[in-house]
């Protein structure tokens, strides 16, 4: 412990020179790739970013890890995925202590806050319908224009923790909006030919894709995660993905079983597509590279 | 990073002290998964709290040893199977997929999220609260206490009802510990370090005191393995109280071929 202190003493000692001419770098840790990659185009040289989940995984069964405590430790800025999601991170904030991180505190963005929520039960939920997305849909990074939105609420949280820095977060942000709306035209012109299919989903994973591209929700082929899919429910969809003059599309997100969409497509002659959902996962490294690979393989 | 480990290496010696003592019984019983299916039905309790809208922790946890009263109930009322050969074992086998089937079901006929189901059995050691460890410590003093007094009754029930204590005091513990750690750190903490005391000595007291002993050695390796792996907390001292039976089982082994070939 003691040699430990004596040598972070020593390490401060010897970078604190440097620190002090260019300015410690803000520690950025986001829930997963997703943010990392959207942290990193708006905070450039001034932030260094570091993810607690790498690749596609379901936020709901992550598995926490001592490292994790570590990094939210020393973070001065957290992103979460938020509506109640990722609820292991409540824990790590606890467990790290790390008052900067609090609810609410500077440090403390959910990233869902500003986000327009699709699939917002509108009935007053009641034990019959139990607590399925309460909050709404919340894979809502998969609309590239609430990329956007979430770089805007980074670059705001920035500022208020380094305002000196504020011009270079604010031009980072532009630099971010611009790209991604210049590649939506591009990715909007490719999707014209899916624009009639019929899209079958595994688990409600897709609606803000779908919305962002104005594409045709046929439903899910599973209702409850985690639960078989009933007989009478797949027949239904068969039937009408057959009358259907259009294709049909089944998308499933990679952290699904691949076993019931793939006989669903044998079934239907449908295009089956098995595809990851997140930056990091294999041949995906930026959030817009993200879209270019989901609409590369939805269009091929 | 040591501070870290100190909550969570609390909650293990409170853990390693009441499952070390019930595993001697429930592998002397040749229950063996008995935790299981009283987790199982201890999930089942808090789902269907969940379902019905409770959520206060404290009656949330009260549903889930309601879970674990009732299977004991039904246990206890299917002892007929128990003169079938492996008969008791079946019927724990029994009421587990019950437990698991009825829990499968109301998530898919109600829309509650699954995730409550493997919130309750998969554990949270790493962010494990002070105040967890002190109310678990608390309850396992008061359970220690009456097996303190009724041990013999425990082991070898003479009637229904010292049976039915036996079971709403394991399903208390298991209902807190299930909760806290997940499933499978309980089941190797029940079993493991009873199982490898058991190869080493044959009395009672021993085996519990040997038992704790490998239990707190599993428990301190796991927590400075997950730090050095970076690996989720239960699974290291899974491993690493694994590794002390095994290593205690080929010295056995070893021991006996050796004596064979001397004769």
């Amino acid at each position: 412990m003691c040699f430990n202190k004596l040598k972070a003493w020593l390490i401060y000692g010897m970078v604190g020179g440097t620190i002090a001419m260019v300015g410690a770098p803000i520690e950025i840790v986001t829930v997963n790739d997703n943010f990392a990659s959207i942290a990193s185009a708006v905070g450039g040289d001034l932030v260094n970013v570091q993810s607690l989940v790498h690749g596609s995984r379901n936020m709901h069964n992550i598995q926490p890890k001592p490292s994790m405590v570590v990094k939210v430790r020393s973070a001065d800025l957290l992103i979460r995925l938020g509506m109640s999601q990722d609820a292991w991170v409540d824990g790590l904030i606890q467990v790290a202590r790390n008052p900067r991180l609090f609810y609410n505190a500077s440090g403390y963005l959910d990233a869902s806050q500003r986000i327009k929520k699709l699939e917002v039960p509108t009935e007053d939920i009641d034990g019959s319908q139990g607590d399925i997305h309460k909050e709404g849909n919340p894979h809502y990074w998969l609309n590239p224009l609430n990329g956007i939105i979430i770089a805007n609420h980074i670059r705001d949280q920035l500022i208020t923790i380094d305002p000196t820095h504020q011009a270079t977060y604010k031009k980072n942000a532009q630099a971010f909006k611009a790209t991604i709306t210049k590649k939506m035209v591009g990715w909007t012109q490719k999707m014209a030919s899916v624009q009639s299919s019929n899209f079958l989903s595994y688990h409600k994973v897709w609606a803000y894709f779908f919305d962002a591209f104005r594409l045709n929700d046929a439903g899910t082929l599973e209702l409850f995660p985690g639960v078989p899919p009933t007989i009478k429910h797949i027949d239904q969809l068969k039937t009408t993905m057959k009358r259907s003059a259009q294709s049909t599309i089944i998308l499933t997100a990679s952290f699904y079983p691949r076993k019931v969409g793939e006989s669903f497509a044998n079934d239907t002659d449908a295009t089956f597509l098995h595809l990851s959902t997140d930056v990091g996962a294999p041949g995906i490294e930026t959030y817009a590279g993200l879209f270019d690979y989901l609409i590369e393989e939805i269009t091929r | 990073m040591i501070s870290l480990l100190a909550t969570p290496l609390l909650a293990c010696m409170a853990l390693v002290g009441i499952h070390g003592y019930f595993g001697g019984i429930v592998l002397r019983r040749g229950i063996i998964f008995i935790d299981l299916a009283l987790a199982q039905w201890a999930a089942l309790g808090v789902l269907v709290g969940h379902w019905m809208g409770v959520h206060s922790p404290l009656a949330l946890f009260a549903m889930g040893f309601l879970g674990t009263l009732l299977a004991s109930l039904i246990l206890i009322g299917l002892e007929t199977c128990h003169q079938l050969d492996h008969g008791q074992e079946a019927s724990i086998g029994v009421m587990y997929v019950l437990a698991m089937t009825i829990a499968m079901v109301i998530i898919s006929s109600t829309g509650i999220e699954g995730h409550h189901l493997r919130d309750m059995l998969s554990g949270h050691l790493l962010f494990v609260s002070s105040m967890e460890v002190f109310s678990a410590v608390v309850l396992y003093l008061f359970i220690g206490g009456i097996a303190w007094r009724a041990h013999h009754q425990l082991i070898c029930p003479t009637s229904k009802r010292w049976n039915l204590l036996f079971y709403a005091l394991f399903g208390l513990v298991v209902t807190s510990s299930v909760k806290m750690v997940g499933i499978l750190l309980v089941f190797s903490l029940l079993v493991l370090p009873a199982l490898t005391a058991m190869l080493i000595i044959p009395s009672f007291k021993a085996q519990c005191l040997l038992g704790w002993a490998i239990g707190m050695v599993g428990a301190v390796l796991g927590l400075f393995m997950a730090m050095g792996l970076d690996v989720p907390l239960s699974l290291c001292i899974i491993l690493a109280i694994m590794a002390v039976f095994f290593l205690t089982a080929g010295g056995k082994y070893f021991q006996k071929s050796t004596k064979r070939r001397g004769l």
